[in-house]
């Protein structure tokens, strides 16, 4: 019995064990910020352990042995196993570069997985929820093992959202998307303020062409205690022009100098297309990608 | 009113590790020494600080499981029969080393130790040490709060609303079930935040929780005063975020004051250095060399021989120490106080195993950083974040970024190779409950049904504790931390199968209950994404 439980009727009686339950339930839920102090409970010091045991919800009696042997068989009987029962793909963040996806496939849906193609995870850039899947216009291609059911995303920019399609191309135009991940976000790079606003000589950037769309500001005023710590990192990051300048950049175009950059450096091409994507649609501009290596299960 | 703020945390936090399937099991000794070498020792520097009169704040994070471990009889018998054979063997190390004067000092410095720790926690505390903690906090000194119930790292179980508004829920229920008051903040496990989790700890009644340094400094919105001041997500939750100046000073493997070459090693422990047959009975199955906590050395150097510990000399460093923490904040609070337009608080959470356990005299060091802090009260006070809080300073209003104090600042530590396996378990356990909990709403369930159903919850929620993929992780006990980890999927498939089927096996509850026999409350109903709502689960019976 609990006081929730209790109508107000005065034509109720209590036993003394019941008032004894309201009283210390009122002391214990209403008691006033410096209330007596009672012990929490009554300790009851045993010099040697129990052997055999029950619960106040049961009133049998095991032993040691007893539990111990339920204990095996169940660990030995129902192992952990994942069930195919509904097909999914689920996307977790890890830090501002990088997010982990594993997927489950029905039986019946892996049945229509062609053996001899790539599985292709396809990273869509997806700045926030309320940009459609189909809408968004960076995405990007990794083959996975058909073999794995997990993978370690290398993410090109921080502090925005992914979205991920799992799916084959079972023709060499066609993209057919088995399964879709939900929306996440990862963080910012806590290395690298987004934009430094200061009143000291140095020079700054102020983006023009592109908004900045993510506006992290940290104000430093020109004094030394305020340059502590991660300030001061963010000081020094202003030594390559480069990266500040890129720091400055909106998503999208920092998504689109990160690919130019891959492209230059790894003599691949691109897979953003500013093109309308869809589920199982028609993909004119497939175009395979080099793709970070080992990081895979 | 002080210039600054100086808002030190412990968070004591252990696995729930309880066994009464085996008569001694090595992993409780995590508990058992933890109590020893810290819970006790820091209960013995508040109740000297009290006996002095000396005005201080501090903020002290219980974690469910420590608490349900703390109440547990099982635990505290045994508690008392580790300690009775440590006490057996100082007086044997006092007999062994008649011949060596240093040593036999220390042996008998140690059997006093352990004698006066098993008065106090025998005779004085009468083995309720919650109740001693929470003596402190009605007296005014010590804030108590708590963290989410079994330290589940909530921001890789954010699949379904029920995990997190679960882990946190329980959290709260358990520690206001055991001290008769709801917390007024929150330490996420592991320091993890992510966006959105606010309006969880909202509803649960939480004020206010503790985030790293980045959480603010890369805030959404525009930050004035830095990390010297709290700020208010949309909902009103304050998060305070760690000084990382403070944590350097400590936690720094390098330049931290528990690695100056006076302090106890704790690497040095006889139960590596003396013969095994003398050890016998004090080892892991009269053979496995194990820490029994007699420890001659200090730390000395990184190479060479180590010299004997000498106690004097080492709480004298520490009291040094303090002071130039003390000191070093005096200098951050005289910088930043012209800057702010509130005083800045300084925020310097740590793990309180820290103190005592790995820093033999972290508790002497941080009684005297209290000492001195209350000597200057003009400059600096030691607040709490409720405190701060009380005071209705304007707080700046931004969402935290994502963040944690582990490795890396995000999330690697809990998710990568050694362990991302356990994450599609997890959440296949955790949807398959949140989904039968929908469909038993409006539906009564028999009461061995409900049973079962409650501790298949107190098996998911084991599952999901921070502690295994930290421990797969940094490779220490990891086919232990492996082993609870499936066990606790296993139970909860065994009990899921049994009510899906309908056929529960009463010997097998029971023995599941008795082992897993924590937060006696729970209600497998409030694993639900949306909030919670009672009057809807009653009606038709579950066949």
């Amino acid at each position: 019995m609990t006081l929730l439980t209790l109508g107000y009727n005065n034509q109720i009686t209590y036993s003394s064990k019941e008032l004894l339950e309201i009283s210390e339930e009122i002391s214990n839920r209403f008691a006033p910020a410096h209330y007596p102090l009672t012990p929490i409970k009554k300790v009851r010091l045993l010099t040697t352990p129990n052997t055999s045991f029950s619960t106040h919800l049961s009133t049998l009696k095991l032993n040691q042995d007893e539990i111990l042997s339920i204990s095996t068989t169940i660990s030995a009987s129902f192992k952990p196993t994942l069930t195919n029962k509904v097909s999914k793909l689920t996307l977790l963040p890890l830090d501002p570069f990088h997010a982990y996806a594993y997927w489950q496939l029905t039986r019946s849906l892996s049945q229509r997985i062609d053996k001899n193609k790539a599985l292709i995870l396809r990273v869509y850039w997806q700045e926030n929820e309320q940009i459609s899947i189909d809408d968004t216009k960076f995405w990007f291609d990794i083959e996975i093992n058909p073999l794995l059911s997990m993978h370690k995303i290398q993410l090109p920019i921080d502090g925005t959202g992914y979205s991920a399609r799992l799916g084959q191309h079972l023709t060499p135009s066609f993209f057919t998307a088995f399964v879709e991940s939900k929306h996440i976000y990862v963080p910012h790079d806590k290395t690298k303020p987004i934009i430094i606003q200061r009143t000291a000589t140095r020079k700054t950037y102020t983006p023009t062409v592109y908004d900045p769309v993510q506006t992290h500001t940290i104000i430093l005023d020109n004094h030394p205690a305020l340059h502590l710590n991660d300030f001061t990192s963010a000081l020094n990051q202003d030594s390559d022009d480069k990266k500040t300048f890129f720091n400055h950049l909106a998503p999208s175009q920092r998504f689109f100098e990160h690919f130019t950059h891959l492209l230059k450096k790894h003599h691949t091409i691109p897979a953003f297309i500013p093109t309308h994507t869809t589920l199982d649609s028609q993909q004119s501009g497939y175009i395979k990608t080099k793709t970070e290596s080992g990081q895979g299960r | 009113m002080a210039k600054g703020f100086l808002n030190i945390l412990l968070h004591a936090h252990l696995p729930y590790v309880r066994h009464p399937e085996h008569s001694h099991f090595f992993e409780e000794n995590w508990l058992f020494e933890a109590i020893t070498e810290c819970y006790i020792p820091l209960l013995t520097m508040l109740d000297r600080l009290q006996t002095d009169n000396i005005r201080y704040r501090l903020t002290l994070s219980l974690s469910p499981t420590l608490i349900s471990m703390l109440q547990d009889e099982l635990l505290q018998s045994r508690y008392l029969a580790h300690l009775n054979k440590l006490i057996e063997l100082s007086s044997k190390e006092i007999q062994r080393t008649q011949q060596q004067p240093e040593y036999r000092h220390l042996a008998e410095w140690y059997h006093q130790f352990f004698e006066q720790t098993l008065t106090r926690y025998s005779q004085l505390y009468q083995g309720d040490l919650l109740t001693a903690f929470k003596k402190h906090h009605i007296q005014g000194r010590l804030e108590l709060i708590t963290c989410a119930a079994t330290h589940g790292f909530l921001p890789l179980l954010n699949i379904n609303d029920a995990a997190i508004r679960t882990q946190i829920n329980v959290g709260v229920q358990t520690f206001t079930d055991v001290f008769g008051f709801t917390p007024t903040g929150f330490w996420l496990p592991e320091c993890g935040y992510y966006p959105g989790l606010e309006h969880f700890l909202n509803e649960a009644g939480i004020r206010y929780f503790f985030a790293d340094t980045h959480s603010i400094t890369h805030a959404s919105a525009l930050v004035k005063n830095s990390i010297y001041a709290p700020i208010s997500c949309p909902n009103g939750v304050a998060v305070f975020a760690r000084d990382p100046d403070s944590s350097q000073q400590v936690w720094s493997a390098h330049e931290g004051y528990p690695g100056d070459f006076d302090y106890r090693e704790y690497y040095s422990d006889i139960g590596f250095e003396l013969e095994s047959d003398y050890l016998a009975p004090y080892l892991l199955e009269d053979t496995t060399r194990i820490n029994t906590g007699i420890k001659y050395h200090r730390i000395t150097s990184k190479e060479g021989a180590k010299a004997i510990y000498c106690p004097t000399t080492a709480l004298a460093k520490a009291q040094l120490h303090a002071a130039d923490f003390i000191a070093k904040k005096h200098q951050q609070i005289n910088q930043l106080h012209p800057l702010m337009p509130t005083p800045p608080m300084i925020v310097a959470p740590f793990d309180a195993e820290l103190f005592g356990h790995w820093w033999f005299e972290g508790p002497h060091w941080l009684e005297h950083v209290l000492r001195l802090a209350s000597a200057t009260p003009e400059l600096l006070s030691t607040q709490t974040g409720s405190d701060y809080l009380a005071y209705n300073f304007a707080i700046n209003q931004a969402t935290p970024s994502a963040s944690t104090w582990g490795e890396d600042g995000y999330y690697s530590y809990w998710m990568n190779d050694s362990n991302d396996w356990i994450y599609p378990y997890l959440h296949q356990a955790s949807t398959q409950l949140e989904q039968f909990v929908q469909q038993l709403a409006g539906l009564t369930v028999s009461p061995i049904q409900e049973r079962a159903l409650n501790q298949a919850l107190r098996s998911l929620l084991l599952a999901q504790s921070s502690d295994w993929p930290f421990i797969i992780k940094s490779g220490t006990t990891t086919e232990y931390a492996t082993k609870r980890l499936t066990d606790h999927l296993a139970r909860f498939n065994y009990l899921y199968d049994s009510v899906r089927k309908g056929k529960i096996d009463e010997r097998y509850l029971t023995a599941l209950e008795i082992m897993d026999n924590i937060f006696p409350h729970i209600n497998f109903r409030d694993y639900q994404t949306s909030p919670i709502n009672h009057d809807i689960n009653r009606g038709n019976a579950y066949q």
